[in-house]
């Protein structure tokens, strides 16, 4: 009876470190619009998902960023920075730019979530080492990334500049607002990219060993142009518009219809 | 013909740009006037250091310069949905260049001789002088960056790299940039961008050597593949020995390995 009443007792507490294991840096954005947000040397699965707020909102999964007592007095020191949130980050913010640095070592697991402002642009690079498979949803502005593995970005509207070595690209647009330059590039993996129907753009496909797949009307075509070793393909869906530039040297490239 | 007018035209005359009719009025001048003959000369030396000091790589500044010019041009172009002559297109860029130009040649010259006055005659005049030109050069360099902060979007870059697919004759100014691009800027999409507009000029062998030249120094796969690939369909003999050595490297993967054995044969 007391051990059941103990552990009772105990129950809030054991749900509170619960909660605070999940920890959460917070940080208010002026105007996302005009701000370019640089996540560099995130290790794990990085979701990073769009919102309509004007804070970045980043969770920790795991709890290990809570100091040890006999830590008590001292600050955790990384190689990288000086930890300024608590959840092993750096954070350095200017005018129109925030740079957050993850200082974990690749060799320790280390889980994000994070929310953004929809509207504000979005840099990602890490080294091959310790880049994962990056998703990203429902932004609206740039998304500029470089990785060694695969990039996934779902209901996106803004302009993209994306280089990948051995990752799958997956591509869905819910629209395309901003009639900018994108690029998209692979070396050994497949890009899949879903465009809206009525898309106007200039399109420009090369593959070296790969093959173009797509259910778009490509029956008026442009000249095709033969590359010694691959091909170059030059395209304009309802009219022409922006440049969208898709390379791969291996992998296939599919366009799809959107809504 | 007066003194005053020649002054105003020398540099339009010394690159060829000035009608056939003041050109020929200028030149009876010349016949006469030692002065702005001299004067002529100095231009002409002016002018011909300028190049000299323009083969050498651009410096940042310049680079930074060309995408505020392509970027203002762009805004323009989408403003205006009926066609500009090509005139206008080459006459911008080159007007600003030789502010820039002009700019760089005043620091250089006001520098020499603030030097020179300096060691003998005071000359307090020149120095305020030289010291408002110092300040007018920062002032153009800020500003410059400041347009840099705004073109820290890649999208930006390869949009203002792409904007050279509609010059047909680029000047060395551009090509310089081009390359300067493919060479140094910080996200690998941008770079093939620039790739993929010297492409055009490829058969230029300026252009060729500075491709295979660049070839060397790339470690992103998919921009040695996209190089390789253009030297190969231009044949670009010189390109065979950076292709072997990529080759024989071990931090090649096996992808450009497959693509740079293949081109082997356009090659040798």
């Amino acid at each position: 009876m007391k051990t059941i009443r103990t552990i009772l007792l105990m129950m809030p507490v054991l749900m509170i470190t619960g909660v605070a294991s999940a920890q959460e840096y917070k940080l208010a954005v002026q105007n996302p619009k005009d701000t370019r947000l640089v996540l560099k040397d995130f290790s794990g699965q990085l979701p990073v998902e769009g919102y309509n707020g004007t804070e970045i909102v980043i969770t920790s999964n795991s709890g290990r960023f809570e100091p040890p007592e006999k830590a008590k007095g001292l600050k955790p020191i990384f190689p990288g920075g000086t930890d300024n949130t608590g959840i092993g980050l750096e954070v350095l913010k200017s005018d129109n730019l925030v740079k957050i640095t993850c200082l974990v070592p690749f060799t320790q697991d280390a889980e994000y979530k994070i929310k953004v402002p929809e509207n504000l642009s979005l840099e990602m690079s890490s080294g091959c080492e310790r880049s994962n498979d990056i998703t990203i949803t429902g932004m609206k502005n740039e998304i500029d990334i470089n990785s060694c593995h695969d990039i996934n970005l779902k209901n996106i509207s803004g302009p993209v500049v994306l280089s990948t070595i051995s990752g799958d690209i997956n591509i869905t647009y819910s629209s395309v607002s901003a009639a900018k330059a994108t690029s998209v590039n692979s070396v050994s993996g497949d890009i899949d990219i879903t465009l809206p129907v009525k898309t106007a753009v200039d399109l420009e496909l090369r593959t070296v060993t790969g093959a173009f797949y797509s259910d778009f009307d490509f029956s008026q075509t442009q000249k095709d142009l033969k590359r010694i070793g691959g091909n170059e393909m030059n395209y304009s869906l309802n009219g022409g518009g922006f440049k969208f530039t898709v390379g791969t040297v291996s992998g296939n490239i599919y366009l799809r219809k959107g809504i | 013909m007066k003194c005053e007018e020649i002054e105003g035209i020398i540099i339009d005359y010394l690159d060829g740009k000035l009608d056939p009719r003041k050109a020929s009025l200028l030149e009876k001048h010349l016949e006469t006037c030692e002065s702005c003959l001299d004067e002529m000369k100095e231009t002409q030396e002016m002018l011909q250091g300028i190049k000299v000091a323009g083969v050498a790589e651009p410096d940042t500044s310049l680079r930074i310069n060309f995408y505020h010019m392509l970027h203002n041009e762009i805004r323009k172009n989408e403003k205006m949905t009926t066609s500009i002559n090509p005139g206008f297109r080459m006459h911008w860029y080159e007007k600003t260049s030789y502010r820039v130009a002009a700019g760089i040649a005043l620091l250089v010259a006001g520098t020499f001789f603030g030097v020179l006055f300096n060691s003998g005659i005071t000359g307090s005049v020149q120095q305020k002088e030289i010291e408002g030109l110092k300040s007018e050069v920062d002032i153009l360099r800020k500003t410059a960056m400041f347009t840099m902060l705004k073109d820290e979007s890649s999208s930006g870059r390869i949009q203002a790299v792409r904007y050279t697919d509609e010059i047909s004759d680029p000047d060395q100014n551009v090509i310089d940039a081009l390359v300067s691009t493919l060479n140094t800027d910080r996200n690998v999409n941008v770079r093939m961008a620039a790739a993929y507009a010297l492409e055009k000029f490829a058969y230029r062998k300026d252009v060729s050597d500075s491709l295979v030249k660049s070839l060397s120094l790339q470690t992103e796969p998919i921009l040695q593949v996209s190089l390789i690939n253009i030297l190969a369909e231009y044949r670009v003999k010189s390109a065979l020995r950076p292709v072997q050595e990529i080759i024989a490297s071990k931090s090649t993967i096996k992808e450009v390995r497959a693509v740079a054995q293949n081109s082997l044969r356009d090659l040798i």
